[in-house]
């Protein structure tokens, strides 16, 4: 199960993931991301209470950083879990994302 | 109850449905957590991709057909088989992406080759051309 909630802020939308990101529930994540690309300035993505990702989430935040590139606007991940990180290092793809830590920075 | 050092086997059977997903994650997790410790996480993962395999790619030829698996644990290590999972013709489609070629789709496989010690596919008897996907985590 997932839950996604949005939050707007005047430079960005921050969409809040929390619970089980995989085959059944990313395309929820996915429209999420679409609609703040169209309707927000930037987007942020709060992975910090996702408990479980797999191929089909990494793949739903590529598509989302893709998406965000050509319209040009901001894209990060926000304080990845533990167990997400694990799967974006496993993807090589931890110099590819941008993230923020809400503890101090960016990256 | 199984003796000391005799191998202790499981069996989870799923309808074909990407929401049934979760259970089988849920059905392993304490079953592996025992002898793999953390690792446990990363092996459910590599299960979790083999099955999504299964839907994504071989879902037309097995409509309305449950996804079986069966876990076996010895002292040595631990057997995970995904029963009937694919025709043997398909194996040779079964690749990961380059990982510097970034877009979604394509890295399931680089989890389950990167995660597992061991990824094989065995013939099946009963079943002309099919073969089951068995993959080993050593202790």
């Amino acid at each position: 199960m997932l839950t996604i909630d949005s939050q707007n802020s005047p430079s960005h939308r921050t969409i809040s993931a929390r619970g089980e990101l995989d085959l059944e529930t990313a395309p929820e994540l996915l429209n999420a991301i679409r609609a703040a690309i169209r309707d927000a300035p930037g987007v942020h993505v709060d992975l910090s209470g996702v408990e479980y990702v797999d191929s089909s989430g990494i793949a739903v935040l590529i598509q989302g950083y893709k998406l965000a590139r050509n319209q040009s606007i901001t894209y990060r991940l926000r304080d990845p879990s533990p167990q997400v990180m694990a799967v974006i290092e496993l993807s090589q793809l931890e110099d590819f994302f941008e993230f923020e830590r809400t503890d101090g920075g960016s990256s | 109850m199984a003796e000391q050092g005799e191998p202790r086997t499981f069996r989870v059977s799923i309808p074909g449905e990407a929401r049934f997903l979760k259970a089988v994650r849920d059905f392993f997790k304490p079953i592996l957590r025992e002898p793999l410790g953390e690792q446990s996480e990363m092996v459910i993962l590599a299960l979790d991709e083999c099955c999504t395999n299964m839907l994504k790619y071989h879902a037309a030829c097995r409509a309305g057909r449950n996804i079986d698996i069966e876990a076996v644990l010895d002292e040595r290590r631990v057997q995970l088989r995904v029963l009937d999972f694919c025709h043997r013709d398909d194996i040779s489609k079964i690749q990961p992406r380059e990982l510097s070629d970034v877009r979604p789709g394509g890295l399931g496989t680089h989890f389950v080759q990167s995660i597992m010690d061991d990824v094989s596919f065995e013939p099946r008897s009963d079943h002309a051309g099919r073969v089951d996907l068995v993959l080993e985590k050593t202790l």
